[in-house]
């Protein structure tokens, strides 16, 4: 196991190489953009942009600007934010525990709901339910989230008053602040996630019940309980594992728009303002922090894998 | 073995197997219906998408103006026809070259082992960047034009078609019939067009038919966000972001672009479903545990 | 090998199991008649998609959606399976009546450690039994089928074993409650390269004879059957067309598709210069659509449209214990068949 570990954590380096080399290429390589976005849209003059060039360091050849950038970028020092003067790490270190708190509860909530229902849907085919799963699930990949987000406002903040519409409280203003004001975004972020999930465990726990072994467990006189969730659904569970990491990446992705939506200060948000902004030192830190998760979260789906499915690790 | 004797299906129960698909069905009846609102909107509203009237200001729904007015008098029943126009374009476009490329590297990557070294890495640097991060750091890359949110999508979404291809070919290239048709003399080319793609078009088009969904969704998540398509083109996601102001006091200014979104990403996975039931069953066992083989 | 007679241990009559699928009613079991006899081997021969496998699920109760059992009896000592509840059924699973299915690999669950998947059969079983107790039991089944370093096998998952050793596992779990009244083995050999197979036979003939079960055998080998069963069941198109015991159905066949099936097999000696192998004409009706009456009309060389064409034949006695299901079972003895 812990041979298959590090194999693992190797194979990630080549992946963390690339995705860290077109944050480089996007950022520096468009011409001018840095500069600009420093000194304003005003006019400047030559000199001016060649001396801010030179503290950029954009005045020396693309590959020595990139071997400079890269030990730091890896390292996690990508200078300081443009507009807000200070530390990249530090403005990131602020929001990332919003974005997380924001995406884990997402996630918590896609699992409690879609897995019981994938598997009841599955196990009553046909059934009103499963069609009702089916009818829902395709709606809920199809709806923008930030449309829904605003019908969720609609509804419970403005006509019903049950939740602020918008901001975000740390949990250290206590629990009622923090929760009323994430259980809006936390639905919407979550129900593209519920409808996804819910498929897949549904075809998952269907293709499995079809097996021999299921029908070879009931032969042996197991109750429907056991041949369910001890045999069926550890199986299935080798599909369904790696769409729950997925499930995690898209919360990470959504929430760059329920966090707009909500005005949550997260990292997503951070990242668009950013981008608009061309403040690309909090770019680039960023969407390195975000790879750096990602890729975390690939390893931790994969140690899940080799757990459940005892043939993997042999390959 | 024996096999019952039934009669050899004519070729036309395929075309009435797909018309037996509801789903498929009611996706492309949908479809047909935003492509048909789109392609005739000049003849479906008098007014136009970007023309100010500031006297009209945030009117609700009426028969002059079906969907209301927006802060700056525009029609909101125009914009939303002619921003189907957008979606439809931008959409297809970038699935068309996303199809385009996929296929191609795909194609080669499957086959061929150094081409594969080389885009399989690019494909998983790429697919780290959840979702909408990357798109939304190419278009602040590239700046705000139309052109570039189609660059950017098909850049988003590439490696995944590049991923179902490669996989369709991984698996093909291991039959009998691959080497049955070298042995004929048939060169990589033949192989690669000819056998592989003709097996492995299923997955395939289902893939593309979600792509152009997804499409759809992304512009205009991008440009609710500020960078998609540039305003004043009347991107639904656009015409979202206006509207978010007066969430309060003008709420239908949100809802029909939003529903026309949803419409649109409906029909699109309907058909893809549908394709997908229609497709799937043919390439694998038709008859499962019972039907002819009960045995 | 003779038969020797007891009382009966299973009694079917009349079973008809059905699919109700979109595209009509498969009659996958269709009018079986069939018993077994204690301490006695049952081979069950027919073609893929006669609907054997369907009639041991139907006894067990464990047919898959969208199909039922709809007619029909199944006497266990006496006592009507087919009455029983979910639970008294579950009771009778694994215990009074279990099943060795086709391929391992495939009804063994991958995730599971053998040891553990004998096991649960105990603890569904015998909750009498603490858990010492149980390990004891799963390694002293291991040794009965014959599997080397038991120790070591009881911790490995189903794909780190030959497909031999999982047949073994298969045959332990059948035989894990200690006293099975019936084992139902589906095909049990098909799997298997030929030199297992022979060792899997006589280990299940062993294993038979010391323990004193019944044992339905399931497969479209002749050969099997004739070394391994004391009577047969030949099945065509979801019914039991003859029954009898092994040497006089192999001596004396008296339906008509029993004498083309045996007739089709190929012969050595004399009879190999005889030329082109014989086949039976025609091809097995879709059991979607099958016609009223009997079921091998069309394809009987022995066939007169006016008696065969109506009414479905019973299975009668033709001769002691050799039972057919045929309207014309006499005069075909005379008549002999076509050349």
């Amino acid at each position: 196991m812990g041979a298959y570990l590090v194999r693992r954590i190797l194979a990630f380096i080549p992946t963390l190489l690339i995705s860290v080399t077109l944050i480089f290429i996007l950022t520096r390589l468009v011409p001018g953009n840095p500069v600009w976005a420093l000194v304003g849209h005003q006019s400047v003059s030559e000199e001016k942009i060649k001396e801010v060039s030179h503290e950029l360091g954009l005045d020396r050849p693309v590959l020595v600007q990139y071997l400079t950038w890269l030990p730091k970028a890896l390292s996690g020092d990508f200078g300081s934010s443009i507009f807000f003067n200070r530390p990249v790490v530090a403005v990131i270190a602020d929001r990332f525990p919003v974005t997380l708190t924001l995406a884990g509860l997402a996630m918590l909530l896609t699992l409690a709901l879609a897995i019981p229902l994938g598997i009841f849907a599955a196990t009553r085919q046909n059934s009103l339910v499963d069609h009702a799963t089916s009818v829902f699930s395709t709606l809920g990949v199809s709806l923008p989230s930030f449309w829904l987000g605003f019908l969720l406002i609609i509804l419970f903040a403005v006509t019903l008053h049950w939740f602020p519409s918008s901001g975000y409280r740390p949990l250290s203003m206590g629990i009622v602040p923090w929760l009323s004001r994430l259980v809006l975004p936390v639905i919407a972020l979550a129900l593209s996630q519920v409808a996804l999930l819910v498929r897949t465990t549904r075809s998952s726990m269907l293709e499995v019940l079809g097996m021999e072994y299921v029908t070879a467990a009931r032969a042996k006189g197991l109750s429907e309980a056991k041949v369910i969730y001890k045999h069926a659904l550890r199986n299935a569970f080798i599909s369904i594992i790696t769409v729950i990491g997925l499930t995690f990446a898209l919360s990470l992705g959504g929430s760059v728009i329920i966090e707009n939506v909500f005005a949550i200060p997260g990292l997503g948000q951070l990242i668009t303002t950013a981008a608009i902004r061309r403040d690309y030192p909090v770019i680039e830190g960023g969407m390195m922090y975000l790879t750096v998760i990602s890729l975390a979260v690939n390893l931790l789906v994969d140690i899940s894998y080799t757990l459940i499915n005892p043939r993997v690790v042999y390959e | 073995m024996s096999e019952s004797a039934a009669p050899a299906r004519p070729r036309n129960s395929e075309l009435r197997r797909v018309l037996r698909s509801r789903l498929f069905i009611a996706g492309a009846i949908i479809m047909l219906l935003i492509f048909s609102s789109a392609a005739a909107a000049p003849l479906l509203t008098r007014y136009d998408p970007v023309t100010l009237d500031t006297k009209h200001s945030l009117l609700p729904m009426s028969l002059q103006h079906p969907f209301g007015t927006d802060e700056l008098g525009r029609d909101v029943f125009a914009r939303v026809l002619y921003g189907a126009r957008i979606s439809l374009r931008v959409g297809g476009l970038s699935t068309l070259f996303t199809a385009i490329l996929g296929v191609l590297l795909g194609l080669l990557a499957g086959y061929y082992k150094p081409v594969d070294m080389v885009v399989s890495r690019l494909v998983d640097g790429l697919m780290i960047f959840p979702g909408l991060i990357l798109g939304i750091m190419l278009m602040a890359a590239l700046g705000p034009a139309e052109s570039n949110v189609i660059l950017a999508m098909t850049i988003l979404y590439t490696p995944r078609i590049i991923r179902v291809v490669r996989g369709s070919v991984l698996e093909l290239k291991s039959m009998d019939f691959i080497d049955a048709a070298r042995v004929v003399g048939a060169g990589d080319l033949r192989i690669l067009f000819g056998h592989i793609l003709s097996n492995a078009y299923a997955p395939l088009i289902v893939q593309v038919t979600f792509g152009f969904a997804w499409a759809i969704l992304t512009e205009s998540g991008m440009s609710f966000l500020g960078l998609g398509t540039p305003p004043p083109a009347p991107s639904w996601g656009n015409i979202i972001a206006d509207g978010r102001d007066f969430i309060r006091s003008a709420p239908w200014l949100m809802l029909f672009p939003g529903a026309s979104i949803s419409l649109a990403v409906i029909g699109l996975n309907f058909i893809g479903d549908g394709l997908r039931d229609l497709l799937d069953p043919r390439l694998r066992n038709t008859a499962r545990r019972i039907g002819t083989s009960v045995g | 090998m003779s038969s020797i007679p007891a009382e009966r241990l299973l009694d079917i009559r009349g079973l008809r199991t059905h699919f109700f699928t979109d595209s009509g009613v498969i009659r996958a079991v269709d009018g079986v008649d069939l018993w077994v006899d204690r301490r006695e081997i049952l081979g069950v021969v027919g073609e893929s998609g006669c609907g054997k496998t369907m009639m041991a699920r139907s006894i067990l109760r464990i047919v898959p959606k969208p199909g039922r059992v709809v007619a029909g009896r199944i006497e266990l000592e006496g006592k009507d399976l087919l009455g029983l509840s979910g639970a008294q059924m579950r009771r009778v699973r694994g215990d009074a009546i279990s099943m060795i299915f086709q391929e391992p690999m495939v009804s063994l669950n991958p995730v599971y450690r053998v040891g553990n998947q004998i096991e649960e059969i105990l603890s569904t079983h015998r909750r009498a039994l603490r858990r010492a107790e149980r390990r004891e039991r799963v390694m002293e089944l291991l040794r009965m089928v014959d599997i080397p370093s038991p120790e070591r096998r009881v911790r490995s998952y189903p794909h780190e074993l030959s497909g031999g050793m999982r047949q073994r596992v298969v045959i332990a779990m059948a035989l894990a409650c200690g006293n099975p009244r019936l084992v139902i083995a589906d095909e049990p050999t098909t799997a298997l390269d030929v030199t297992i197979q022979a060792q899997i036979l006589d280990l299940f003939k062993k294993l038979q004879q010391d323990l004193g079960m019944s044992v339905i055998m399931i497969t479209h080998d002749l050969g099997v059957v004739s070394e391994t069963a004391n009577r047969v069941a030949v099945m065509y198109a979801g019914s039991v067309v003859e029954q009898a015991a092994v040497r006089a159905l192999f001596e004396t066949p008296l339906h008509p598709y029993t004498r083309g099936l045996l007739r089709s097999l190929p012969r050595r000696g004399r009879d190999s210069r005889k030329g082109r192998l014989h086949t039976i004409a025609g091809t097995v009706p879709n059991l979607l659509d099958l016609p009223p009456g009997c079921k091998f009309f069309d394809r009987c060389p022995h066939a007169l449209a006016d008696v065969c064409r109506g009414t479905e034949p019973a299975l009668e006695e033709a001769a002691n214990g050799h039972w057919v299901r045929c309207c014309r079972v006499r005069e075909i003895e005379h008549e002999g068949d076509p050349a």
